[in-house]
């Protein structure tokens, strides 16, 4: 099990002789940062059910103990992976990453 | 959602039987009241004209309400509502300044007379003040233009009447529409709203470059503890109050701990 290495943003490069004229620099872009959210299974219920719910009631999920998390990027799945824990932290390890 | 709007009806709502009827009712009126043998009627066709057009009526002399009406005078048009009421032929020529005076005075009160009548049968009440300027005072972009006359060669007076006011008119003169069924509870219609109801895990923050370099086996850490709850997330909105995650069977479950109470503006 590895945490990902730390990675240091590379500072913004200067334009390549052989960049696109009028085009941005693909390493510009690589500096931008980005949030994943991971989110556990999901149930589908009605607004009725939901507001039915009280403390201590249980909610059935369509996941298995071992379904993949997603992990989302604006809402989109982008990579899934086992969910496992690091010190006192849920942590994602990698199965499945979008090209 | 306050924003800006026009009215709309389908194309061709806006002219015809309803505003014919009602113009042809008040200028036979007012004719029959000023002039002696002949009527001034609506002739030509109806034309609907935008802010763009509106502008070349510029030799035009307005009177106006801010409610949606406007009569748009020319230069003669004094002069040939006199010459109806005195039963002049309308090529005769005015010979002095004080027969232009004359002239501009017997029309004034006429013009008055339809402007109150006009602004009566478009719903306004006849007691108005309206105001005098030039197309550029129009506080209205868009109108219906209906041209009044003697005869079909002859507009003498246009009357410029807003879409909306138009619109008013169009729909209060329709069959009554069907008496639609009572609104249902909004709750009524949220119960059968699908959502999904799952567990926030948390959040890991990365540039684009470092997850292009993430390789099958790397580890992300997320922001959420393993000994605590969890946020409840409804449609991956993190907001719901939180929740355990539990198993039976193989299958994961989540209970609720705290669900979130009050209203969505708390």
């Amino acid at each position: 099990m590895t945490e990902p290495t730390s990675k240091t943003p590379a500072s913004p490069a200067p334009a390549k002789a052989d960049s696109a004229p009028g085009k941005i620099n693909p390493k510009l872009i690589e500096t931008v940062s980005v949030t994943l959210e991971a989110y556990l299974g999901e149930a589908r219920m009605t607004v009725a059910d939901l507001t039915a719910l009280k403390d201590n009631s249980v909610v059935p999920l369509d996941a298995a103990l071992n379904q993949a998390v997603e992990l989302r990027l604006n809402g989109v799945a982008v990579a899934r992976g086992e969910l496992v824990a690091v010190g006192d932290s849920f942590a994602v390890r990698l199965t499945e990453i979008a090209g | 959602m306050n924003m800006p709007f026009r009215t709309w009806l389908p194309s061709g709502a806006l002219g015809g039987g309803a505003i014919d009827r009602m113009l042809a009712e008040t200028t036979d009126q007012w004719s029959d009241h000023w002039f002696a043998r002949r009527l001034m009627r609506a002739v030509g066709e109806t034309a609907s004209l935008d802010r763009a057009e509106l502008g070349r009526m510029r030799d035009l002399k307005l009177r106006y309400v801010d409610a949606g009406l406007a009569l748009a005078l020319e230069d003669d048009s004094a002069m040939v509502i006199a010459r109806m009421m005195l039963d002049e032929p309308p090529d005769r020529q005015s010979r002095t300044e004080a027969d232009g005076e004359l002239v501009e005075r017997l029309a004034a009160g006429c013009i008055d007379d339809l402007c109150s009548r006009l602004a009566s049968a478009f719903g306004l009440g006849r007691a108005l003040a309206w105001r005098r300027g030039g197309i550029d005072a129009l506080p209205f972009a868009e109108a219906c233009v209906f041209a009044l006359g003697p005869s079909e060669n002859a507009p003498t007076i246009r009357l410029l009447v807003s879409h909306e006011r138009i619109a008013g008119i169009v729909r209060s003169s329709a069959r009554p529409a069907r008496k639609p069924a009572p609104l249902r509870p909004l709750a009524e219609a949220l119960a059968k709203q699908k959502i999904g109801v799952s567990a926030a895990l948390g959040q890991c923050q990365l540039s684009l470059g470092e997850f292009a370099g993430l390789a099958l086996g790397d580890v992300l850490v997320l922001d959420a503890s393993t000994t605590g709850t969890l946020p409840l997330a409804i449609n991956g909105q993190p907001r719901a109050g939180r929740c355990a995650v539990e198993q039976e069977d193989g299958q994961l479950r989540l209970k609720i701990v705290k669900l979130m109470t009050g209203t969505a503006r708390d």
